[in-house]
């Protein structure tokens, strides 16, 4: 009888610790993330040195649960998976840690992991089918790329963003706001009530290239949001946050579409992946079907659970694993 | 059969691994630096226990020093420690850095007040007696600031210091008694460590936590914000 090889995934490299045990085929047999949301709220952003202390009080359950929930014994492991990069350092400390003690101890490899190649790599997991060569757009609290992905561990810059991440932009608009961290879902609700017309933000850098902008539309907002208190007072402005909500949500909606499709365009490429926390939200998931299916394009957008943080995405290391490229026992945690 | 204990102190630089039975700390090799590579020590433990004919299961404790100090160091030790428990149940002691200092005091002491800087112009500071049972805490570990020691009078020379701070005391006119220990080391560590297994005395690996002692700065300054509230 064939045994089916058994991996362990871990990520730390920002505000989610998470497990995920997964099959070479590949399967998730388990996926577990702690969130630390609660941790971060009062900043109305990620802190790095509360998410590096959190890591290290949810580390071991969170193992522990991955390993139960795929009745996976620490010996039936082949190999450790860790998200090295890019990340906080503090935080992804943590987790590679952690996987050097295991694959020292265990005797089975160790496998560094890019966490954006994991990220594009969850929209082939969701697929079950190969998307590559294919257009990938990253868009996170951390980052927000446009990249040519030849295949989830072969990825080539077309455009990055210049200031903010969407996310993190999403996160300062909703602190402003009032409405609370993770910036993204509270945003979203906020905007369900809304108008999308109401405000006409800006839409940076639209009409030209694939890099993006955010800093201009959150301090747009700032200004909207003073000037609604200053000239119609709180009360007005807590009435009028729906709309700005849904203004706000277009916009980056808008920008995020339109270069999406720009790279497409570009590259001649016919499939479309989206991962990553920002590509929760329903409005741009919406919008990006609606432009896809116009111009013929395949569309990858993994459950919501696979476009946040997870270690499943680890899998992405499953071709390491297979060519034998194994990483040193003293593997470098590393910012980029 | 012999009790091994691994012995793992990354407080403080230089960080040190040993492995130990009952007789004393048997072999120990100093790490590198533990920044955000979360350096050797991973591999360093492998080494030192094929070299002195040990596997995993032969270990049957882990004492890892949990702070005050360095934080990388800390998260790389405690970090490492938990994983290994994991990998054959290995029980975990967990030993805050000036309790393991206090077992690092001359044999004629019976009490110390360990003193560690804690930077931002503050150190930390906890009182330690020597009972039947080896050293205890008898204090909480308090939070002071460096500059009550330039009041001449200060109650806070009134017991013998000892602890990483003491330098920066001494450079303050403060004066230290010969032999008090400044460097944490594993010895004190296992000594602290083969207290706690008599006694069977263990932690839960899944509820310890590093012992940073004070809010973050970005707590600190949200405090200031925000007076009366609570963080989570």
């Amino acid at each position: 009888m064939t045994t089916v090889r058994r991996f362990l995934g871990l990520e730390t490299s920002c505000d989610e610790t998470a497990a995920a045990v997964f099959t070479e085929e590949p399967r998730i047999l388990s996926s577990v993330v702690a969130s630390q949301h609660q941790v971060h709220a009062p900043f109305g952003g990620v802190v790095p040195e509360l998410a590096a202390r959190a890591h290290i009080r949810n580390l071991l359950p969170v193992i522990r649960r991955a390993l139960e929930e795929s009745n996976t014994k620490l010996e039936d492991l082949s190999a450790i998976a860790v998200h090295n990069r890019p990340g906080l350092v503090g935080a992804l400390v943590v987790g590679v840690s952690a996987a050097k003690m295991l694959s020292s101890m265990l005797k089975i490899p160790l496998l560094g992991v890019s966490h954006l190649e994991g990220h594009v790599y969850a929209c082939q997991l969701a697929a079950g089918k190969n998307i590559f060569p294919c257009v990938a757009l990253i868009v996170s609290g951390g980052h927000t790329q446009l990249m040519l992905a030849h295949a989830a561990n072969r990825l080539e810059v077309l455009g990055r963003t210049k200031d903010d991440a969407a996310g993190e932009a999403l996160d300062k608009a909703a602190a402003l706001m009032g409405l609370g961290f993770p910036g993204g879902p509270a945003i979203e609700r906020e905007a369900k009530a809304g108008n999308a017309k109401k405000y006409m933000l800006p839409r940076p850098l639209l009409h030209d290239g694939l890099d993006f902008s955010f800093s201009g539309l959150k301090t747009a907002l700032l200004y909207t949001w003073r000037d609604l208190k200053r000239d119609a007072g709180d009360v007005a402005a807590l009435n009028a946050r729906p709309d700005l909500a849904a203004s706000l949500e277009a916009a980056v909606a808008d920008v995020l579409t339109t270069k999406a499709m720009r790279a497409l365009h570009q590259t001649g490429l016919k499939t479309l992946a989206v991962c990553g926390g920002v590509a929760c939200n329903t409005r741009l998931r919406l919008q990006l079907q609606a432009a896809c299916h116009k111009a013929g394009v395949e569309l990858q957008i993994p459950p919501p659970s696979l476009c946040t943080d997870n270690a499943a995405m680890a899998a992405v290391s499953l071709e390491q694993w297979r060519n034998g490229e194994f990483a040193p026992a003293d593997l470098d945690a590393l910012p980029y | 059969m012999a009790k091994w204990m691994v012995v793992m102190q990354t407080a403080e630089t230089p960080s040190v691994l040993a492995l130990a039975n009952a007789s004393g700390v048997v072999d120990s090799c100093a790490l590198g630096a533990l920044k955000r590579n979360s350096g050797d020590l991973a591999p360093k433990l492998s080494e030192l226990l094929a070299k002195n004919g040990l596997g995993v299961s032969d270990i049957e404790a882990i004492a890892v020093s949990i702070g005050p100090g360095g934080y990388t160091g800390l998260r790389v030790g405690l970090a490492s420690a938990l994983a290994f428990t994991l990998v054959r149940g290995a029980k975990l002691i967990a030993i805050p850095t000036l309790e393991g200092l206090a077992w690092q005091c001359p044999s004629d002491w019976t009490k110390a007040r360990m003193v560690a800087d804690a930077l931002r112009g503050r150190f930390f500071m906890q009182d330690f007696a020597k009972g039947t049972d080896g050293w205890q805490a008898v204090s909480a570990l308090e939070l002071r600031f460096w500059n009550e020691l330039e009041a001449p009078q200060s109650s806070i020379f009134s017991t013998q210091l000892a602890g990483p701070g003491i330098g920066r005391a001494s450079a303050m006119g403060v004066s230290i008694s010969p032999g008090a220990p400044s460097v944490p080391d594993v010895a004190g560590l296992w000594k602290a460590g083969c207290q706690r297994m008599a006694q069977n005395q263990y932690d839960n690996p899944a509820e310890v936590d590093i012992l940073y002692g004070q809010p973050s700065s970005a707590e600190e300054q949200w405090k200031k914000l925000h007076p009366g509230s609570q963080v989570n």
